[in-house]
């Protein structure tokens, strides 16, 4: 299974790459750019998305309505984790067609329950 | 450091009965604000120090001179030298003035001291305004960095939490880089998540209100709250 994490920030880079490779069967790559995260998903479809708001380059909700636009790449389940406080910050995630949002900071389990359950999903679809 | 400069600072001070008030009678005062039109003057004195081999930085605290005072603005940019500056909280009242001996060569740590009690036996008490040195920061208040957050973090690995404490160092040490540079909010939020997720949660949350304030006058106390991760965090790894 193929994630691409999109987050700009090398120290939760690091902290969220660990604790998904706590998943079997899983590899995770990292974008530090919301641009290059899109040019990235053109090149090589991945299974899964996690990624942050505030991105160089790219905005992350920009990012997110751009990829579920696209008939290609709408079913790709996308995950937005942001440390941005505005109230409704989680509905505009979802107005963006994130499949889930979760507020930083976040406990690592529970980043980890959120994949897997979007993966389990995911295997439910396929089936 | 001579003691020339703290004298010259207590008589200023005494003068002028407080820090604020000196702004108003027209005397010299520490102040984060833009540098108005006296900073010609404060560059060419960072330079002259500079060319007499002093390391000299000129921080966001404005140095506002009374006219014909180039000596004690030139003794006050000495103290700037290394690093070494008070910091002048201007919460609250703001009148309370840090002298923070962090950072200070062993013979200005001393006359710090000295200076925050002679200045809170005349000042002190009154209208609350206290001088304290060392900061209250540095030695009382949370931790720096809150270990159960780190643990959490690092799920109790701690090859990977090395491995993390290593690269929010180095992309602290970057980000404050860029910050000295370019105040934006991308950058103090991108490192807020980091402080974060490290447990260094008083920097975060400094991090999380400069982010919508964006005073860059209070850089300084980022970065000093930053140096204090730092030397919790490398003492951490050095166990």
């Amino acid at each position: 299974m193929q994630i691409y994490l999109v987050e700009d920030s090398p120290t939760q880079a690091l902290a969220v790459k660990r604790n998904l490779m706590q998943l079997s069967d899983v590899k995770i790559k990292v974008f530090t750019d919301g641009l290059e995260a899109y040019r990235g998903v053109l090149e090589a479809k991945p299974d899964l998305m996690l990624m942050d708001l505030i991105l160089p380059s790219l905005h992350g909700l920009a990012l997110c309505r751009l990829l579920k636009f696209n008939l290609d790449y709408k079913d790709i389940p996308i995950l937005i984790f942001s440390s941005i406080t505005e109230s409704d910050i989680a509905d505009q995630a979802r107005r963006a067609g994130a499949d889930d949002f979760l507020p930083k900071p976040f406990d690592p389990a529970e980043l980890l329950r959120r994949v897997q359950g979007m993966i389990r999903s995911l295997a439910e679809a396929k089936a | 450091m001579s003691a020339d400069f703290w004298d010259l600072l207590l008589t200023a001070l005494e003068e002028g009965a407080e820090p604020r008030w000196l702004a108003r009678q027209g005397r010299w005062w520490l102040s984060y604000r833009e540098i108005d039109e006296s900073d010609f003057d404060l560059f060419d004195w960072a330079q002259s120090l500079r060319e007499d081999g002093f390391e000299v930085e000129l921080s966001p605290v404005l140095l506002a001179g009374r006219r014909g005072q180039p000596e004690a603005m030139r003794l006050l940019l000495r103290c700037l030298c290394n690093g070494q500056y008070p910091a002048l909280n201007v919460s609250g009242d703001g009148a309370s003035l840090c002298l923070s001996a962090a950072g200070f060569a062993a013979q200005v740590g001393p006359l710090a001291v000295t200076l925050a009690e002679r200045l809170n036996a005349q000042l002190g008490g009154e209208d609350g305004h206290l001088f304290s040195c060392p900061c209250p920061s540095t030695t009382t208040g949370p931790a720096p960095v809150d270990r159960e957050t780190l643990v959490r973090s690092t799920m109790g690995d701690t090859e990977f939490e090395k491995e993390l404490i290593e690269t929010f160092l180095e992309e602290g040490r970057r980000q404050f880089a860029s910050l000295s540079r370019n105040y934006a909010a991308p950058t103090l939020h991108s490192l807020k998540g980091s402080a974060a997720m490290v447990g260094a949660l008083r920097l975060a949350d400094l991090l999380g209100e400069q982010e919508h304030a964006l005073e860059k006058q209070r850089l300084p106390l980022l970065q000093a709250e930053f140096a204090r991760v730092v030397e919790w965090l490398e003492g951490h790894l050095e166990g």
